[in-house]
C-alpha cells in the first residue's frame, strides 16, 4: 500500500516530524489541528515516522557512535561466585538488524520460537523486539516473558531489560519488566546478569530484583516452581511484594487492577487462578486479605479499614 | 505522584487526547488506544513528571506510530518470516537461516552506502538527537549551531531514511 502524498503535504509532514520528535515539543494543539485538516496529513506524517523508527536500528549499526550514550555502570556482584561465570560468558555479537516487534494485549499469551526447540512465552500486555543476526537478542520493553532454552547451542540468547543484560547458560527463566524494575527468576540452569560488568550468575532456584541504574546486583533464593506459572493460568508466589502481584494480574487478566500506594510493599504468599480472578475480580479482596472496590472500569485494592 | 493525582490528571486531558488520537486516524479504536494509554500512564515510572500533559501526548503519539506501523506491516505481510517464527515449538524451518543473514548484511551495506552520501554533520546531529536522546537545543549548543540548522539537517535525514526504507521494502 504505497500512498502518493503530494510533495507539499510530505514537506509539511516532515517539518512536523522534526518538531514533534524533539522532547521539548509542546505545541500539541497546533499539531492536532494540522492533523485534523486532512486525513492525508496524518497518513503522510505516519509514513515518515514509521520509516524513521524502522531505520533507527540500522543507522545505529551502520554508524556506531564513538561511545555508548551513557557510561556503563561498573556493577558489583554480591554473593555469588562471579568469577566462575567468566568462563561461561560467550561474546554475543548481535548487531540489531531489522528487529521484529512483538506485542500482546492484556490477557493474551503468545509463544514465539527462537529457533529449534528454544522458545519464549509472552504474557499479556508485553512489548518486545527480537533482533540480532539470528534473532537471538530479545529486548523486553515492558511485561513478562518465560524463556525456555532446552538445547544450549553455540549462539546464546540474550535478554535486555532496560540497562540490564541477561545471557543464558542453557536454561529456563522468567523476566518481568514494569516501569524501570526488572525481576528475573531462574528455574533451570543459570543466567549471567550483566555479562560485561558484574557477571552475576543467577542459578536455578534464585531470583534477581533490580532497577535501571542500580549499582549492585544481588541474587536471592526463590521458589523455582513459580517460574512461568503465568503460562498455566496460575500465579504462584512466595513472599512476593504486592506491587509485583498486581502488575502480573493486570498482564494476565487484562483487567485494570490497581492498589493503594500504602499496600504495595506488603507481601503475598499463595496461588492465584487467572480464570477465577477474571470471572470474579471481587474475590481478590478475600484472597489477598484486602478490601476491593470497583472504580470506573477498574478495580482498586486497599488496606482493610 | 499519588494515584489519585494520576487519575485526575488523566481525566483532565481525556477529551483532548481522544480528539488527538482520532486526528491520528485511530477511528473506532480511539477508546481502546486511550485505555492502553491509561495503563501505560499508571505503569509509568513514579516520581515527578515535569509535564504530565506533554508526557501523555508523547506516549499517545508513540502508541499511534506503533499502531499504524503494525497495521501497515500486517497488510503488507512484510514480516512474513516472523510469522514463521511464531509457529509452535517443534515445527520445522523456524530458523531465519543463512539467506536471511546474508540479506541482512546486504541491506546493511545499502544503508551504509546511502547514508554515507549525507553530510557528516547531518548524521552526527541525527545520532545525538535520536539515538542519544539530546534535545534539539542541546545539540545546537553542543555543536555551536542554530536550532533552525539542526531542524534543516534532520529534515534531510528523515527524508532520506524514508526513501531508503521504501527502496529496501521494494526489493
Amino acid at each position: 500500500m504505497v500512498m502518493n502524498h503530494s510533495l507539499e503535504t510530505r514537506e509539511t509532514a516532515l517539518e512536523w516530524l522534526v518538531r514533534t520528535n524533539d522532547p521539548q515539543f509542546e505545541e500539541w494543539d497546533e499539531f492536532t489541528m494540522w492533523l485534523e485538516e486532512d486525513a492525508a496529513n496524518a497518513a503522510a506524517y505516519h509514513a515518515l515516522a514509521a520509516s524513521e523508527v524502522a531505520m533507527i536500528p540500522l543507522v545505529a549499526t551502520a554508524f556506531p557512535g564513538p561511545k555508548p550514550s551513557r557510561p556503563r555502570f561498573a556493577r558489583l556482584a554480591v554473593g555469588s561466585a562471579a568469577a566462575a561465570a567468566a568462563a561461561a560468558v560467550l561474546l554475543v555479537v548481535t548487531p540489531h538488524l531489522m528487529p521484529a516487534e512483538y506485542r500482546t494485549r492484556p490477557g493474551e499469551i503468545r509463544t514465539v520460537s527462537l529457533g529449534g526447540r528454544d522458545r519464549m512465552v509472552m504474557n499479556g500486555d508485553t512489548t518486545l523486539a527480537v533482533s540480532g543476526w539470528s534473532h537471538r537478542t530479545v529486548r523486553l520493553q515492558q511485561g513478562q516473558i518465560l524463556v525456555e532454552l532446552p538445547e544450549p547451542g553455540p549462539s546464546k540468547v540474550s535478554v535486555v531489560s532496560g540497562d540490564l543484560k541477561l545471557v543464558d547458560v542453557g536454561t529456563v527463566f522468567e523476566v518481568a519488566r514494569d516501569g524501570r524494575d526488572t525481576r528475573l527468576l531462574v528455574s533451570d540452569g543459570a543466567v549471567v546478569a550483566d555479562p560485561d560488568g558484574a557477571r552475576l550468575e543467577v542459578h536455578a532456584g534464585e531470583r534477581l530484583d533490580t532497577a535501571d541504574g542500580a549499582e549492585v546486583l544481588q541474587a536471592a533464593a526463590t521458589e523455582a516452581s513459580s517460574v512461568g506459572s503465568f503460562q498455566r493460568g496460575q500465579l504462584a508466589y512466595v513472599d512476593e511484594p504486592l506491587g509485583h502481584v498486581l502488575a502480573d494480574l493486570r498482564r494476565s487478566t487484562g483487567l485494570d487492577i490497581s492498589g493503594a500506594e500504602a499496600i504495595k510493599a506488603r507481601r503475598f504468599t499463595g496461588t492465584l487462578s487467572v480464570t477465577q480472578v477474571k470471572r470474579n475480580p471481587r474475590s481478590l479482596g478475600a484472597l489477598l486479605g484486602l478490601s476491593i472496590e470497583q472504580s470506573g472500569r477498574g478495580w482498586k485494592l486497599q488496606g482493610r479499614v | 505522584m499519588q494515584r489519585q493525582g494520576v487519575h485526575q490528571v488523566f481525566e483532565e486531558h481525556r477529551d483532548e487526547l481522544l480528539r488527538y488520537l482520532r486526528a491520528h486516524g485511530a477511528g473506532d479504536a480511539a477508546e481502546d488506544v486511550l485505555q492502553e494509554l491509561w495503563l501505560k500512564f499508571v505503569a509509568s515510572p513514579t516520581g515527578p513528571i515535569a509535564s504530565p500533559r506533554n508526557y501523555l501526548y508523547r506516549a499517545a503519539t508513540n502508541l499511534m506510530i506503533d499502531r499504524r506501523r503494525s497495521l501497515v506491516q500486517a497488510e503488507r505481510r512484510e514480516v512474513e518470516w516472523s510469522d514463521a517464527l511464531d509457529r509452535l515449538p517443534g515445527s520445522a524451518s523456524v530458523d531465519p537461516g543463512a539467506d536471511r543473514a546474508l540479506d541482512s548484511r546486504r541491506r546493511l551495506a545499502v544503508v551504509e552506502a546511502e547514508l554515507g552520501k549525507l553530510p557528516a554533520r547531518a548524521l552526527a546531529i541525527f545520532r545525538r538527537h535520536r539515538l542519544e536522546g539530546c534535545t534539539q537545543r542541546e545539540v545546537a549548543e553542543a555543536m555551536g549551531l542554530s536550532v533552525s540548522t539542526i531542524e534543516g539537517d534532520l529534515r534531510m535525514v528523515y527524508s532520506l531514511l524514508d526513501e531508503l526504507k521504501r527502496k529496501l521494502d521494494e526489493e
